[in-house]
């Protein structure tokens, strides 16, 4: 997911670059080529032509006026000294018709101008030539000399110049692609980071994020999302303390209502007032520990203004601290509460952990039908302190294990007065503590294991 | 008995008094600030203090600092919010006899209000302590279940003392193996189970029963109390 989002915006940015790129390479090519190819083209013609004229000199016209041309062996011969191409030489007379030099080469099939050299391309013998006319005057007619050379010079100056200009432009093209696609790669790294350490974070820390090096066009991204980091932690802060205050409210009135019903219960004789009473007394207890639980929520979520300092504490020490609560508790739901306590040194907000046991200890104590076992134990796991409540109740399915975490969740068909927050709370004091909070099946096959274990606190 | 209660919730201050004075024939005296306590406590022979610790001017500790200072040994309930967790700790280092996390159920304050006077009558009537059909002569170390005397060496006196000590109360197996180790030699947590259940067969009759703590230690419980087993 990460990578894909960042490849694309690379590849994105590529395909705008790159095709640019291309077409700006292959114009300088282009360009370099003709710049190069056509002063070769136009040197070599001139000395074509040059030749021509002079061969041009060459024509007469004899007493009886015919066209003449006259040349001598040695100046022919040096006319054809030429290692690489074949040099040929053709006279005209005022029809033009040949009447010196290679018979073969033809008179171009266009109008010409007096000393005006007319270049263009043929084949003389099978092989293909550049060549030149030039049209001189025969007395009052016309008459004139082609020149007409093979093209291997000419091809290989052109060929060289074809390379000159491609391969410079060819390895350059090649360099900046990789530039571009490297660099647009080291570019996008900065926000390659962010939405790393974006990734990385719990959804519960909403402190600034800080990108190291980051450039000025992702600074106010990243300002961005501080700003909003903030206003989050804002939003949840006012949450937090309305839930913290309307709960802490709440509590002293419920607990109020909870003694005035228990004292009416010990007061009445009439055993139909007793039963509703116990009715009464139920909801305000179910009320009321539902407030207590609300605060316990406030004070898990982040950033919770209880004094809660990490110290480092015993888990067995802290549920010693719970016997004497829960025992009779326990006796009063006829259920066999026992303690497993081995050492089990963990770092965190003593207040927080105690707040975790009772909630297992209420739910296992809640959902265990009379007559069952109830265990809380402590100890080392995998080298970190844990606590564990076991049960032989009915236990959680697998399936529902997940679901059972969230906010007022509470299992169709259960019994008691839970408020479906204890887990919740569990879980979320848990995720605080960098804790793992596991439902497991217990031991026995029959009931739950409830555990949290911590991470070695040894060294802290 | 008589009791002073310090509280300031009016509301809860009400519902305690009447609680007492309903459910155990308590004469009851509020006050909602520390201050007068000590005073009072001095001028009038109460059988127990039942305290907050959160209160307005100075707090339950400071209460409870200057009564023990001033060698006032009635017992000492306190009353403490739940986020007080160290409260309780603290409140037993400087001399409280019990404590009870807010909110808590009423019946169960009367009991334990109930018991610490008992228990400290007890202790203080020095030789003869009765407790369900059970009767203890601590001079003459002798015992009786519904009058009828019973043979207790030295370890089970010791024990039946201290649990009795802890009527009600989660006693650990840890602090039964010290208090009951000393001159005579020291005692492990097995002897201790064989004294817990020698202890138990002769206790029978008695209105009276150690509970298991599995994992833990023991409670002595009035049968009352208890579930019929």
């Amino acid at each position: 997911m990460l990578s894909r989002l960042s490849g694309s915006l690379r590849r994105r940015l590529a395909l705008i670059l790159l095709p640019s790129l291309l077409i700006l390479l292959l114009v300088s090519a282009l360009a370099q080529y003709l710049l190069a190819v056509r002063p070769i083209q136009r040197e070599l013609d001139r000395a074509l032509s040059d030749v021509a004229i002079a061969l041009a000199d060459r024509i007469g016209v004899n007493e009886s006026g015919d066209v003449t041309f006259e040349l001598s062996d040695e100046a022919a011969a040096l006319l054809d000294a030429d290692a690489l191409d074949y040099n040929w030489f053709a006279a005209f007379n005022e029809r033009f018709k040949p009447i010196a030099g290679e018979p073969n080469i033809p008179w171009p099939a266009v109008k010409l101008t007096r000393g005006e050299p007319y270049f263009f391309d043929s084949v003389v013998n099978d092989r293909p030539v550049r060549a030149v006319a030039v049209m001189t005057a025969c007395g009052v007619l016309d008459c004139g000399v082609v020149m007409a050379a093979t093209v291997r010079k000419r091809g290989r100056l052109i060929r060289a110049a074809q390379l000159s200009a491609l391969l410079p432009v060819a390895l350059a093209g090649c360099v900046a692609f990789g530039l571009v696609w490297f660099g647009l790669g080291s570019g996008l790294r900065p926000l390659v980071r962010l939405s790393r350490e974006l990734e990385r974070r719990s959804p519960r820390e909403l402190s600034s994020i800080r990108v190291a090096d980051a450039p000025d066009e992702v600074q106010p991204l990243v300002e961005a999302v501080n700003r909003l980091m903030q206003q989050l932690s804002e939003a949840s802060f006012a949450q937090q303390k309305f839930l913290a205050t309307a709960a802490h409210q709440l509590r002293t009135p419920l607990a109020g209502l909870q003694s005035r019903i228990e004292l009416a219960q010990l007061e009445t004789r009439d055993p139909d007032s007793r039963i509703r009473l116990g009715e009464i007394h139920e909801s305000a207890v179910r009320s009321a520990r539902l407030a207590v639980q609300l605060l316990s929520l406030a004070r898990a979520e982040p950033g919770a203004s209880t004094g809660d300092a990490r110290v480092v504490l015993d888990l067995a020490k802290l549920a010693t601290e719970l016997v004497d609560e829960w025992v009779p508790r326990a006796i009063a739901n006829r259920i066999d509460l026992g303690f497993e306590l081995a050492a089990a040194p963990v770092e965190g907000s003593p207040l927080l952990l105690r707040e975790m046991m009772v909630n297992l200890l209420h739910n296992a104590l809640e959902y265990t039908p009379s007559g069952g076992r109830v265990t809380l134990r402590t100890g080392l796991y995998e080298g970190g302190g844990f606590f564990a409540v076991e049960d032989n109740g009915p236990g959680i399915a697998p399936e529902l294990r997940e679901k059972v975490l969230e906010r007022f969740m509470r299992l169709p068909g259960t019994r008691g007065t839970g408020s479906g927050l204890g887990l919740a709370i569990v879980a979320e004091i848990a995720e605080g503590h960098q804790a793992r909070f596991e439902l497991l099946d217990a031991p026995g096959g029959q009931g739950l294991l409830a555990r949290v274990s911590f991470v070695s606190c040894a060294g802290t | 008995m008589r009791v002073l209660l310090v509280e300031d919730d009016p509301a809860l201050a009400d519902t305690i008094s009447r609680a007492l004075q309903s459910q155990a024939e308590a004469q009851v005296d509020w006050t909602g600030r520390g201050e007068p306590v000590l005073n009072s406590l001095q001028t009038d022979d109460y059988d127990l203090l039942v305290l907050d610790i959160g209160l307005p001017g100075i707090d339950g500790f400071e209460v409870l600092r200057r009564v023990r200072a001033a060698q006032l040994r009635l017992p000492v309930l306190v009353l403490t919010g739940r986020e007080a967790i160290d409260d309780r700790v603290h409140g037993l280092e400087l001399g409280a006899d019990d404590y009870m996390v807010k909110p808590f159920a009423l019946p169960e304050m009367v009991a334990r209000a109930k018991a610490l006077v008992r228990r400290a009558r007890g202790q203080s009537a020095g030789a003869q302590t009765t407790v369900g059909k059970l009767m203890l002569d601590a001079s003459a170390r002798r015992a009786w279940v519904a009058g009828q005397e019973i043979d207790l060496p030295a370890r089970e006196w010791q024990l039946v003392e201290y649990l009795l000590r802890h009527l009600g109360k989660v006693v650990s197996k840890e602090h039964l193996v010290s208090s009951l180790s000393g001159w005579e030699g020291d005692v492990s947590e097995n002897a201790v189970e064989v004294y817990v259940s020698r202890l138990r067969s002769k206790l029978v009759d008695s209105g009276l029963r150690i509970r298991t703590v599995r994992g833990f230690g023991y409670m002595l419980e009035e049968a009352a109390d208890a579930e019929p087993a």
